[in-house]
């Protein structure tokens, strides 16, 4: 059990940060080649007419969990080094609406904008301004929002502890609700 | 699937959604192995705010409680997340060169003129870009990153995205279609 890597200090951070560039690059370079920094492709899905949203984030979802969850099995990753996002329910929950709503008006989100910005989107540039604005207006207000911001912390909590079942569970579901959701995708696609 | 569509300019060229994710999910897997951590976009954008307003408004970033961790005075922009975004950038405009997609555009539906596009993106980056701080993170650090290791809070984000999305898509329709 040595990894993640980084943890056991098997290369410094520096080279990290060479290996951050390319993490970025692939990431980037796939968000494009799937029509990921295209808003008219992006906002697609809340209108029934192309589901791509859905099928890449699903996949890639799944295919890291099953990942993460296969070599924690085998004793190659130790999960108690692996960063689980900490649950604020209600932040997360709220958070998770309102950017759907700026997603829809403004035509991305974070990573998207800059794949659009990069395929030479000057609308996606505009939207990263926005982001900017929005960040900075949080900031200015965080006095008043810090209760909110704080509030159903649930440290580092998953589903499966949350359910009471295990891991391998979870992810079963998941991808069975994921392929029902590819295949009414498919569907209401060729309507 | 595609071809006797409308929407054939959406759907030009690009790779299977279900291969790009797997190959997407595969990249995520090898940050979580290397790292200990999964990908990311929009801390990287809270870095660079709060490093360019404090070109104009050092006292004020200084003094913010929230900037506070996401501001140093020593190489500000030198750190794993602003690199990985960087690499984004070159990614992105490799991806849309070779796959002859690259142009200087205002992208757009087809009922509504440019300035208007650029008022609803600047609206929507607003939004977007204070719901990210609230919720700690996007689409890539809380739902990817965070649904693969299988977060509750991650979840609940993702349902409250679609939820958010498929709420106001009805009212903006004019925007896209």
């Amino acid at each position: 059990m040595n990894a993640p890597l980084f943890a056991h200090n098997l290369f410094s951070y520096n080279f990290g940060l060479v290996l951050a560039l390319m993490i970025g690059f692939f990431f980037g370079f796939l968000l494009e080649r799937a029509g990921l920094g295209n808003p008219r492709k992006l906002t697609a899905i809340f209108y029934f007419e192309d589901f791509t949203v859905l099928k890449v984030m699903f996949s890639a979802i799944l295919t890291s969990a099953v990942g993460i969850w296969f070599l924690s099995k085998v004793g190659a990753i130790n999960m108690a080094e692996i960063l689980v996002v900490p649950t604020y329910i209600w932040p997360q929950l709220i958070g998770g609406f309102l950017l759907g709503i700026g997603f829809v008006i403004g035509g991305y989100c974070p990573g998207t904008a800059v794949v659009g910005m990069s395929s030479g989107r000057i609308d996606a540039i505009i939207f990263i301004f926005g982001l900017m604005l929005g960040i900075w207006i949080f900031a200015e207000g965080y006095p008043y929002l810090k209760s909110f911001y704080l509030s159903g912390y649930m440290a580092d909590i998953t589903l499966n502890k949350w359910l009471g079942t295990s891991r391998g569970i979870i992810i079963l579901v998941i991808t069975f609700l994921a392929f029902i959701a590819f295949w009414a995708s498919e569907k209401a696609e060729n309507k | 699937m595609g071809k006797n569509s409308s929407n054939s300019a959406i759907r030009n060229n690009y790779w299977s959604p279900y291969l790009t994710g797997v190959l997407l999910g595969l990249v995520l897997l090898s940050t979580f192995y290397l790292m200990g951590w999964g990908l990311g976009v929009s801390r990287a954008v809270t870095k660079v705010t709060a490093y360019v307003l404090h070109i104009p408004f050092p006292d004020m970033v200084e003094k913010n409680i929230y900037f506070k961790d996401y501001f140093r005075e020593e190489q500000p922009l030198k750190d794993w997340i602003v690199f990985e975004v960087s690499g984004m950038v070159i990614g992105g405009i490799v991806g849309a060169i070779t796959g002859r997609r690259f142009s200087i555009r205002v992208e757009r539906g087809p009922r509504i003129n440019p300035a208007r596009r650029f008022l609803f993106a600047l609206l929507g980056g607003i939004i977007v870009g204070f719901a990210t701080r609230l919720a700690r993170g996007c689409t890539s650090g809380v739902a990817l990153s965070g649904g693969a290791t299988l977060a509750l809070g991650a979840w609940a984000f993702v349902i409250g995205m679609f939820s958010g999305g498929y709420a106001i898509a009805f009212f903006v329709k004019r925007l896209w279609r």
